[in-house]
């Protein structure tokens, strides 16, 4: 019991105060429309949210031609013909569609908090566990399904340079190379003394998310700088195709951080030591103390 | 059904009431639940609990559109503010006289229905903080239902 229990016995509940507040009652609140554009933060804040995505645009006609070429494929395959060069040729499109889709998708929300961070202050701080694994990995199969992305699935049809230390493995490091090489992508995984897989990126930032309403900042250690946590949805950067949280928690969480930097914008080389929670098929974050994103 | 959407039909009516509690306006109070789920939509699955990050997001965005409408012009045309019941137009005067967090607590407390503990939750604060602004509040509630 707390002090005020006994006061007047209207700690936590005053009837008069209480009979006052059914005055709400009377007022009829307007309906809300839930079209994200019906409201002042959608220009700025999230321009790829609803279907005005350019990407969209290209959504239906692309997912269409994988629908014709998966059938194509399928019908080469069943007659016995010569699929493998009907697959190879056919599948980049296919591919292409499957990537544009599940981008496009992940531009509903990352970008519009892009923006949002942009016309407003960025401030950084969520909660974990919201880049969900399921996440991760559509955002790995978007990058492993096209040339210029990150690979986390030992896959065959994998195309960047894999190098991969298990935690079984300690300090053993086997590079396993792949079937072919990109230019603006490399990863190397190593363990760390924090029992989390320290994973080395190098490519383009394709997309900026800043999950935030207000001036809230947290240091690195997660304490609040300025203000009280508003945000929850985590902040990202997506480079080739692989998104990497960099700020996460409400302030009473313990593994609250926030290594987001406001300069990195899309189109930007970028090198991102990020840690990958949850095993190997975790998402990647920026939670570790090595974690860091630096640009060029 | 998406969880945002879920999370509007359970809660628009309370958190609209609620937020007109706290802003006194009605206009901003719209805004401020539009402009709230607007943000839960655009972020879609990566809340955990849509509904605690709805309340809790609303007053804040409430506040800074409050704080932005202080900060502007001091001449300002009132359009078509909603004519409440004048007892209305009087409590939410009172509320008012409250100070913000005060304000924010007690009309968590009636006009959202939550518990002390859980206005703890949603303001990262402690159920003995809540219950204390509280007591204020009633007391200043209080004060000001009996000189009126």
């Amino acid at each position: 019991m707390n002090e005020f229990d006994g006061l007047d016995g209207s700690a936590d509940f005053d009837p008069d105060v209480a009979q006052k507040f059914e005055l709400l009652d009377r007022v009829e609140p307007p309906a809300l429309s839930l079209d994200p554009s019906s409201t002042r933060s959608q220009v700025a804040a999230d321009p790829m949210a609803g279907n005005t995505s350019p990407e969209r645009r290209y959504l239906v006609p692309l997912a269409a031609a994988a629908a014709t070429v998966i059938l194509a494929i399928s019908a080469v395959a069943l007659t016995g013909g010569s699929d493998k060069r009907v697959e190879t040729a056919d599948d980049g499109e296919a591919s292409a569609a499957l990537q544009s889709d599940t981008r496009s998708s992940g531009d509903d929300g990352e970008n519009g908090d892009a923006s949002a961070a942009e016309e407003e202050a960025p401030s950084d701080e969520m909660d974990d566990g919201t880049a969900t694994p399921d996440e991760e990995a559509e955002a790995d199969e978007a990058g492993t399904s096209t040339a210029p992305a990150l690979t986390v699935e030992p896959k065959p049809t994998t195309s960047s340079i894999r190098t991969t230390t298990t935690e079984a493995e300690a300090t053993t490091t086997t590079p396993v190379e792949e079937t072919t090489t990109t230019p603006t992508t490399e990863k190397t995984t190593t363990t760390v003394a924090e029992a989390m897989d320290v994973v080395v990126l190098r490519g383009v930032v394709s997309e900026v998310m800043t999950d935030c309403v207000g001036n809230v900042y947290l240091d690195p250690n997660g304490e609040i700088v300025n203000g009280p946590v508003l945000c929850d949805g985590g902040s990202y950067v997506v480079v080739d195709g692989t998104r990497v949280q960099t700020s996460a928690g409400y302030t009473f969480e313990e593994f609250a951080f926030n290594k987001h930097d406001p300069d990195i914008r899309p189109g930007q080389k970028v090198s991102v030591t990020a840690g990958r929670e949850g095993g190997s098929n975790g998402p990647l974050s920026l939670r570790c103390e090595t974690c860091q994103i630096r640009r060029g | 059904m998406n969880p945002v959407e879920e999370a509007y039909r359970v809660h628009h009516v309370r958190l609209w009431r609620a937020l007109l509690a706290y802003t006194g306006d009605g206009e901003a109070a719209s805004e401020a639940e539009a402009e709230t789920y607007s943000q839960a939509l655009a972020r879609g699955d990566a809340l955990r609990d849509p509904a605690a990050w709805i309340w809790r997001t609303a007053f804040r965005v409430a506040a800074g559109i409050m704080a932005e409408r202080r900060a502007g012009p001091l001449l300002q045309i009132v359009e078509d503010e909603p004519r409440w019941d004048q007892s209305l137009t009087e409590f939410l005067d009172l509320l008012t006289g409250l100070s913000e967090q005060q304000r924010l607590v007690v009309v968590l407390r009636y006009a959202g229905g939550f518990k002390p503990s859980e206005i703890a939750s949603l303001l990262d604060s402690t159920p003995n903080s809540i219950r204390v602004q509280l007591h204020r509040a009633h007391t200043h509630l209080r004060e000001g239902m009996e000189m009126s």
